[in-house]
């Protein structure tokens, strides 16, 4: 697919989005719109290997979603991807609903770990990435991370331990929004310099622009040659899309009003 | 119904039968590292994780022969954690080993989600149970790791009673299916059980037969309540013994069986008596068949170091001596029963 087409359905992405949250009456807007980009990027320009008839195809690579809170773009996603039915997405949140508030192994065939408590998604990443690795099968493992995740000491435990194995079958893209549920990355508890630290920990490591899909594909698309794992940080605007909830702090979780809910839409379907 | 344990207990029921076989003192760590250098020689699916314990729980053996099956992440529970949940994602058997005081202690939430809500099929190996690093004190005894894996859906709970039934149980979670906790000791014991004592996650065993009380207990103090059994049989009281290795799911059957016959309980662990064995005892037969109940444990205290284990026991009243007096006290309160 090309930029423009990326583009589009990145936009059919967000409003499902906005929808799905009206509708399930709580969710997580802001880090799901800042993450659609790199979603969409991962599952239609041709990156992520997967098989929508067979999920759990042999050949397929491993995607998780360690920051699970923003899975309503990746469940919006899957269902683009035709892995979900489109009538479930408004049952996001329901009872005894596949698509629960965070990803639940178990419950939807492509959710290949449950995530949703920050810090763990990514150390079951590094270990399906190692356990790949002395099988010496060539299947890759993506692992999308907020910024915020990064607080958890469970994080840069597993960092170190990637680098030690060489794991150079796994890439970590990073939804680098600066924002936390309390406020500003930067603000709450230093981060920066991010590249700096991956770098240390003998990660290889690029900075993007998270939204900009020439950026996003050429970097997905890299291998690492130095036997090293992969880092991108993906610079991202929490709430990307719709206008009054870009880099607003107020938008981490919400229950959306009819009013906010009537404007994204229109935003969201007039650009 | 005829349970599988009852015949065990016929087969084994003379008092002082136990602790017949050539029988060296050995601890279930110790064990546990030969037993993994075994499996691992049968079954290519077992790995080894660890965090910068193996000498601890002796897998230097492992590491040696299986270093691709083989890793250490350093002093990194969470992760070692979720690491092995990644492994068993994609087919392999992980026992993922530490002090119970880590795993699952430090690493609970970890096990809650990426273990237990995955349904991930990890073996937890929490060693030093209870006060059996007593060098180290509280900071390193395990005395709530019942506790925090009782509270779990989907969780297995292992506490064997000696080596040799450490041994069975490894070779029977290769195969099992799911999230289990191992619980094991540091501490050198002996034998209780039987080369031939069969072992299967989720039954019990009766380990001796009686008609006054059932003292249920699981991890090698069972070694203890038998001496003490032996001693309270020379002055009338006849004990029946119930090894309760699987701790969750609880053999309530064989738990139920015993009690209708005895109509008095006690249990004893090396664990808090919040949340552990007795606890679990207790929800059974309060629901099922309410009897006089003792629960023996570690009393709302931490450890502490001491010089000896020995010391421990006889401070947190789990000494033989302790046992024998709480029992005593129970036959003399109920006299006489239903």
């Amino acid at each position: 697919m090309n930029e423009d087409d990326l583009i589009k359905i990145a936009k059919e992405i967000r409003r499902d989005v906005i929808e799905m949250i009206y509708c399930a009456g709580s969710g997580h807007p802001g880090g799901s719109l800042s993450v659609t980009d790199i979603l969409v990027a991962l599952y239609f320009g041709g990156i992520l290997k997967y098989n929508n008839k067979n999920p759990h195809w042999e050949g397929r690579d491993y995607f998780i979603l360690s920051n699970g809170h923003e899975c309503p773009s990746w469940y919006a996603v899957l269902s683009k991807a035709g892995c979900v039915s489109r009538g479930l997405l408004m049952k996001l949140r329901d009872f005894n609903s596949p698509l629960q508030g965070h990803p639940e192994k178990g419950r939807l065939p492509m959710i290949e770990t449950t995530t949703g408590s920050l810090g763990q998604g990514i150390c079951v990443g590094v270990g399906i990435a190692l356990g790949l690795k002395r099988q010496k099968k060539s299947n890759h493992v993506y692992i999308v991370t907020s910024d915020g995740e990064h607080d958890e000491g469970s994080v840069w435990e597993t960092l170190r331990i990637a680098s030690h194995y060489g794991l150079d079958n796994l890439t970590v893209i990073v939804d680098r929004n600066s924002m936390q549920i309390d406020g500003k990355t930067e603000k709450v508890s230093m981060l920066n310099p991010l590249k700096t630290k991956y770098e240390s920990f003998g990660w290889e490591t690029v900075e993007i622009n998270g939204h900009d899909y020439k950026q996003l594909t050429s970097s997905l698309s890299k291998r690492n040659p130095n036997g090293k794992p992969y880092a991108i940080i993906a610079k991202t605007i929490r709430g990307k899309g719709v206008s009054f909830m870009e880099n607003s702090p107020l938008y981490h979780a919400k229950k959306l009003t009819d009013e906010e809910y009537q404007k994204t839409i229109k935003e969201l379907s007039n650009k | 119904m005829i349970l599988h344990s009852i015949i065990v207990a016929i087969e084994v029921s003379p008092i002082g039968d136990f602790m017949t076989e050539t029988n060296k003192l050995q601890s279930q760590r110790e064990t546990f590292g030969e037993v993994m250098l075994e499996i691992a020689k049968k079954d290519s699916r077992v790995v080894a994780v660890t965090a910068d314990l193996a000498d601890s729980t002796r897998l230097f053996p492992f590491r040696e022969k299986f270093p691709d099956r083989f890793f250490d992440v350093g002093v990194s529970e969470q992760a070692a954690v979720g690491i092995a949940v990644g492994l068993a994602h994609v087919g392999f058997i992980p026992f993922v080993s530490s002090f119970g005081v880590f795993i699952p202690g430090r690493a609970f939430d970890h096990i809650r989600v990426s273990v237990a809500l995955n349904r991930a099929n990890v073996r937890l190996v929490g060693s030093h149970l209870g006060l059996s690093n007593h060098g180290d004190g509280a900071t390193a005894q395990a005395i709530e790791d019942i506790a925090l894996m009782r509270s779990l859906p989907n969780m297995t709970i292992v506490s064997p009673s000696d080596s040799l039934e450490l041994k069975k149980a490894v070779y029977a979670l290769v195969d099992f299916i799911g999230p289990v906790y191992l619980r094991m000791s540091r501490a050198p014991s002996e034998n209780i059980t039987k080369n031939r004592t069969p072992f299967k996650v989720g039954t019990a065993t009766i380990l001796k037969g009686g008609s006054d009380l059932t003292l249920i207990g699981c991890g090698p103090i069972l070694h203890q309540v038998l001496l003490g059994v032996r001693e309270l049989e020379k002055e009338g009281i006849s004990v029946e013994v119930i090894n309760m290795s699987t701790v969750k799911p609880l053999d309530a059957e064989t738990l139920l069986y015993s009690v209708g016959k005895t109509k008095r309980a006690m249990t004893i662990e090396e664990h808090s008596i919040f949340g552990g064995l007795g606890e679990a005892v207790a929800h059974i037969l309060s629901e099922n068949a309410p009897v006089p109940l003792k629960i023996m444990g570690i009393k709302d205290r931490f450890g502490q170091s001491a010089r000896s284990l020995d010391q421990l026991y006889r401070e947190y009243d789990l000494d033989k001596r302790s046992m024998i007096r709480e029992i005593k006290e129970l036959v003399r309160q109920y006299p006489s029963l239903p």
